[in-house]
C-alpha cells in the first residue's frame, strides 16, 4: 500500500475524531442548529403545515453556520499550531490533508442535517416528498458553502479573523439574503442584492425539492450554488498557504483572481437576470365555511343524477349550511346496502363569485397552460396517480375528496407553479373517474360538509411526488372544500376562470 | 545523501541564510550550530521542502527537497512540532505511520518511554512528552535521512541518553543525520563533524576536536583549599590556560601544607568557539 494511495483514509478518521471530541464543534454545528430548528417551529407555529414551509432555511442556516465558522476555524487553528507544517512533511499529496479536513466537516454537516430532519418530523413536519431530490440540494448547498469556508479559511489570518470574515458573509446572507428574512418579507431594494449572495440559490433549491416538484424545477438555483462553490475553490486555492505567518501572496497565479472575480460578478449579475419572481408571502387565509360561499336564495336545481353503483352511502346529519341551501343531506362512508344519494343541489344558492380568484394565493387555478418542466412534472403524476391506492378506496364521495388532496396540500404548502396546474389535472381525472351526472353533486357534499369524510390519504402523497400534509386538518379540509366549490362551478360551467374585472379598476 | 550548494534564503529584506554549501554522507551526524538567529532552522526548513530557496541548489538523495519522493525518505522534527491535540498518542503514531505507508513501531514506543502514554491525549501530555512524541513520529519510518531541530529540547536527562541511543541507532543503520542543536556538549560527543553558522554563513566546519583546538580557547582550572595560598585573599583560585600541565606545575609548590578541597579542570569546549565566531559577528549569543 504506497502512501499516497492510502493517505487520505487516516487522514479522513483522525479529522473525524479530532472533530466528534471537539465540543464547541458539536455545539455550533449539532446543538445550535436544532435551537433554530425549534425557534423556527415557535415562530410559525400558525403554519398550515409545520416546519415544511421554511425547510429551506433551517436547512440553509445550518449549513451556513457550519461552512463560514466551523470549517474555517478548524483550517486556522491547526494552521496556527503548525500542524499542517507537520502533515506537509508526510510523503502524501498535500491536497489530501485539506480535503479530508473538509470531508470530516461535510461529515458532520451531514449528520447535523439528518438531526434536523429527524427532529423536525417529531415536530410534524411531513415526510419529504423527493428525498433524492432534497439529499442533492443539499449536498450542492453545502459543497458550495463549505467551498466558501475553505476560503474564509485561507484568507483569515487567525481565529478571530475568522469570526469577522464569516459575519460578513453570514449575517447579508442572513438578513438580505433570503436565509433568515424571507424573501417575501424583504424590501425592494434588497431583491436585488439578495441575486448576489448564494444563500438565496440554497433556500430556493431545498425549498423547491421539500415543497416543491423537486430538483428539476430549481436547476439554475444548483447551477448557480455550483458557480459559486467552484469559484470560491478556484480563489481558495490560488490563495493556499500552509504556513500561518505566510502572508497572502498569491505567487506566481496571483493573476488568476482577477477573472475569478469577474466570472463571480458575472454569475451574480445573470442570477439577477434570471432569478424566479419572489415568492408569495406565506399563505394563512382562511378558506371560511361553507356559509360562506351560500346564498339565501334559490333559483336553478340541478336535475337528479342516476344512482352510480360505486355509491354505498347513508344520511349523515345536516349541516346548518347545506340546510340553508336546500341540498339534500350529504352522505358518508357506510355499509348501508342502499345509499341516500342527494337529489339535488341548488347551485343558484352557491355564490360562485366570492370565491377566492383563481389568480390569487388562496386556491389557485392556472389560466395558462404549463411549460415544458411543469408538464413533465404533471405528467409524471399522472401516471403514478393511475396505481395509486388511496384513490381508489372508500366510496366515491370519498374518492373524490382524496383526489382533491391533491390540488389541496400543494396549495397549502404553497407549491407555486405547480400548485396552480394541479386543479386542472384534478378536474380532468374526476371527469375520467366519475359519472358527469354524478360528479357535480359529490362535488357539492364536499364542499357544503368538508368535514365529513376522511383526509388520512394526506400522508400519502409522496407516493405521487407530492409532499405529505402534516398538523390541523382544519386548514387542509378548508382547502378541499374551496376546490370543491371552485370544480363544481367548472364542471357545471358555473365558473370557469375568474370573472372579468369591473372597469376602472386595476 | 544530502547536498548543498550555495543555499540562500530571504526572510523579507533580510538574508537568513547566505551562500551554505555542505554535505552529509551515509553513517554520518553532521551538528549545525549557531547563536539564536544564526540560520540554523531556516537552513533545514529549506531542505525539509517547508521552504523555497531563493538561491542555491539542495538534492536529498538527488530528489528536489519537499517532492513526494525526498519525503518519503526523509524523517524531520521540528522545533515547534504541531500535533493532533484530539487525538490519543497512539492514534497520532499511528496517523504518521500511515502516511508513510507504514505501521507504528513498537521499538521506538517503547525506547522513547510512549507505551505508558499510548491512551493520552497529545493536547494532556507534557512539553516533553510531545517531544518524544515528535521524536517517534520522525523516527518510525527508519528514514534514510533525519533532519533534527533542537532535538533534546524539553527532555530530561534520563530521555537525553536514550536519544542519543536512537540517534546512533540510525546512523548504524546508514542514515545521514543533520542536526541543529545548542546543546554542544551533545554536539562534541554525538556529531562526527559540526558546521558552525553565524549570520547565515558557514564560519567554520570539521570535527569538533579540531574547531576546539582551532579556536585555541583557554582551558579553566578551578582550586578550592581549606585555606587561601599565600597572596590570595580567596579559598577559590580561577586560571584560564592553554597549558594544563605547566599550569598544575607552577601551582604545586604553593599548595605546601594547605589541604586541597577541589580541584576542577574544564577544557574548552564548542561554547568558546560559538562564542567566538559571535563576537566576530558581532551577534547576540544567547
Amino acid at each position: 500500500m504506497t502512501p499516497t494511495r492510502s493517505s487520505l483514509r487516516p487522514l479522513l478518521r483522525a479529522n473525524l475524531l479530532a472533530t466528534l471530541r471537539n465540543p464547541m464543534a458539536l455545539v455550533y454545528g449539532w446543538l445550535f442548529p436544532l435551537l433554530f430548528l425549534v425557534g423556527f417551529w415557535a415562530l410559525y407555529g400558525d403554519d398550515p403545515v409545520p416546519l415544511a414551509l421554511h425547510a429551506g432555511q433551517f436547512f440553509t442556516i445550518t449549513i451556513l453556520g457550519s461552512a463560514a465558522f466551523g470549517l474555517p476555524t478548524q483550517m486556522v487553528g491547526e494552521r496556527e499550531t503548525g500542524l499542517w507544517r507537520h502533515y506537509a512533511l508526510a510523503p502524501a499529496p498535500r491536497w489530501r490533508f485539506v480535503v479530508a479536513l473538509v470531508l470530516a466537516r461535510a461529515a458532520l454537516l451531514a449528520g447535523a442535517l439528518l438531526l434536523l430532519h429527524w427532529t423536525a418530523r417529531a415536530l410534524g413536519m411531513p415526510p419529504l416528498p423527493h428525498p433524492v431530490s432534497t439529499t442533492l440540494a443539499l449536498m450542492v448547498a453545502a459543497l458550495c458553502f463549505l467551498c466558501i469556508g475553505a476560503l474564509i479559511g485561507t484568507l483569515a489570518p487567525n481565529v478571530p479573523a475568522v469570526q469577522a470574515l464569516g459575519q460578513c458573509l453570514f449575517l447579508p446572507m442572513l438578513i438580505i439574503g433570503g436565509v433568515a428574512v424571507p424573501l417575501a418579507s424583504l424590501p425592494g431594494w434588497a431583491l436585488p442584492l439578495s441575486n448576489l449572495l448564494p444563500g438565496r440559490h440554497a433556500v430556493v433549491a431545498i425549498q423547491t425539492a421539500v415543497t416543491g416538484t423537486g430538483t428539476r424545477a430549481a436547476g439554475f438555483e444548483l447551477l448557480a450554488l455550483t458557480g459559486h462553490g467552484l469559484l470560491a475553490l478556484l480563489a481558495a486555492v490560488i490563495l493556499f498557504r500552509w504556513e500561518p505567518d505566510a502572508g497572502l501572496r498569491p505567487g506566481r497565479r496571483g493573476w488568476l483572481i482577477v477573472p475569478v472575480l469577474a466570472a463571480w460578478l458575472a454569475l451574480a449579475g445573470l442570477a439577477a437576470q434570471l432569478a424566479r419572481p419572489v415568492p408569495a408571502p406565506p399563505d394563512r387565509a382562511s378558506a371560511g365555511t361553507p356559509a360562506t360561499y351560500v346564498r339565501p336564495t334559490a333559483a336553478t336545481v340541478l336535475p337528479q343524477a342516476p344512482r352510480p353503483a360505486i355509491i354505498r352511502a347513508v344520511p349523515s346529519p345536516a349541516t346548518p349550511a347545506a340546510m340553508a341551501a336546500g341540498i339534500p343531506t350529504p352522505a358518508v362512508p357506510a355499509v348501508a346496502a342502499e345509499p341516500a344519494v342527494p337529489a339535488s343541489v341548488d347551485l343558484d344558492r352557491i355564490a360562485f363569485e366570492r370565491l377566492p380568484p383563481d389568480a390569487g394565493l388562496v386556491a389557485p387555478i392556472a389560466a395558462e397552460p404549463p411549460d415544458p418542466v411543469l408538464e413533465s412534472a404533471l405528467a409524471r403524476i399522472r401516471r403514478q396517480l393511475e396505481s395509486w391506492p388511496p384513490a381508489r378506496e372508500g366510496d366515491a364521495r370519498q374518492q373524490v375528496q382524496t383526489l382533491l388532496l391533491i390540488a389541496a396540500v400543494p396549495d397549502l404548502l404553497q407549491m407555486d407553479p405547480l400548485e396552480r396546474h394541479l386543479p386542472a389535472l384534478v378536474e380532468a381525472e374526476l371527469r375520467q373517474r366519475i359519472p358527469a351526472t354524478v360528479l357535480p353533486n359529490l362535488l357539492a357534499q364536499i364542499a357544503l360538509d368538508p368535514q365529513g369524510g376522511s383526509v388520512a390519504a394526506r400522508s400519502q402523497l409522496p407516493a405521487i411526488g407530492l409532499p405529505a400534509h402534516a398538523g390541523p386538518e382544519a386548514p387542509l379540509r378548508g382547502r378541499v372544500m374551496l376546490y370543491a366549490f371552485k370544480l363544481l362551478g367548472r364542471v357545471t360551467g358555473r365558473r370557469v376562470g375568474d370573472p372579468p374585472a369591473p372597469a376602472g379598476s386595476d | 545523501m544530502i547536498e548543498v550548494s550555495g543555499l540562500t534564503r530571504r526572510r523579507g529584506p533580510n538574508l537568513v541564510v547566505d551562500g551554505l554549501s555542505f554535505s552529509v554522507s551515509h553513517g554520518e551526524i553532521v551538528g549545525l550550530i549557531g547563536v539564536n538567529g544564526a540560520g540554523k532552522t531556516s537552513a533545514l526548513e529549506c531542505l525539509a521542502g517547508l521552504a523555497r530557496a531563493d538561491g542555491g541548489e539542495v538534492r536529498i538523495a538527488g530528489l528536489a527537497p519537499g517532492s513526494t519522493a525526498a519525503r518519503a525518505i526523509t524523517g524531520t522534527l521540528l522545533q515547534h512540532p504541531g500535533l493532533p491535540g484530539r487525538l490519543c498518542v497512539a492514534e497520532t503514531l499511528d496517523l504518521f505511520a500511515r502516511l508513510h505507508g507504514i505501521r507504528p513501531s513498537p521499538h521506538l514506543v517503547e525506547a522513547l518511554g510512549l507505551d505508558a502514554l499510548a491512551r493520552q491525549r497529545v493536547d494532556a501530555l507534557s512539553g516533553g512528552q510531545r517531544q518524544r512524541l515528535a521524536l517517534a513520529i520522525a523516527l518510525q519510518p527508519a528514514p534514510a535521512v533525519l533532519l533534527l531541530d533542537e532535538p533534546a529540547t524539553a527532555l530530561d536527562p534520563a530521555m537525553r541518553r536514550d536519544l542519543r541511543g536512537l540517534i546512533e541507532e540510525a546512523r548504524t543503520g546508514g542514515a545521514a543525520i543533520l542536526m541543529a542543536t545548542h546543546d554542544l556538549a551533545e554536539a562534541t560527543s554525538l556529531c562526527d563533524r559540526v558546521l558552525l553558522l553565524s549570520a547565515g554563513r558557514l564560519v567554520a566546519a570539521g570535527r569538533p576536536a579540531d574547531l576546539i583546538a582551532a579556536a585555541g580557547a583557554p582551558s579553566r582550572i578551578t582550586l578550592t583549599t581549606a585555606r587561601p595560598l599565600p597572596g590570595e585573599r580567596d579559598d577559590t583560585m580561577v586560571i584560564e590556560t592553554r597549558d594544563v600541565i605547566a599550569a598544575l606545575t607552577a601551582l604545586l609548590p604553593r599548595l605546601a601544607g594547605v589541604p586541597v578541597v577541589a580541584l576542577h579542570v574544564t577544557g574548552a569546549g564548542l561554547a568558546e568557539v560559538v562564542l567566538a565566531a559571535a563576537e566576530l559577528d558581532g551577534t547576540r549569543c544567547t
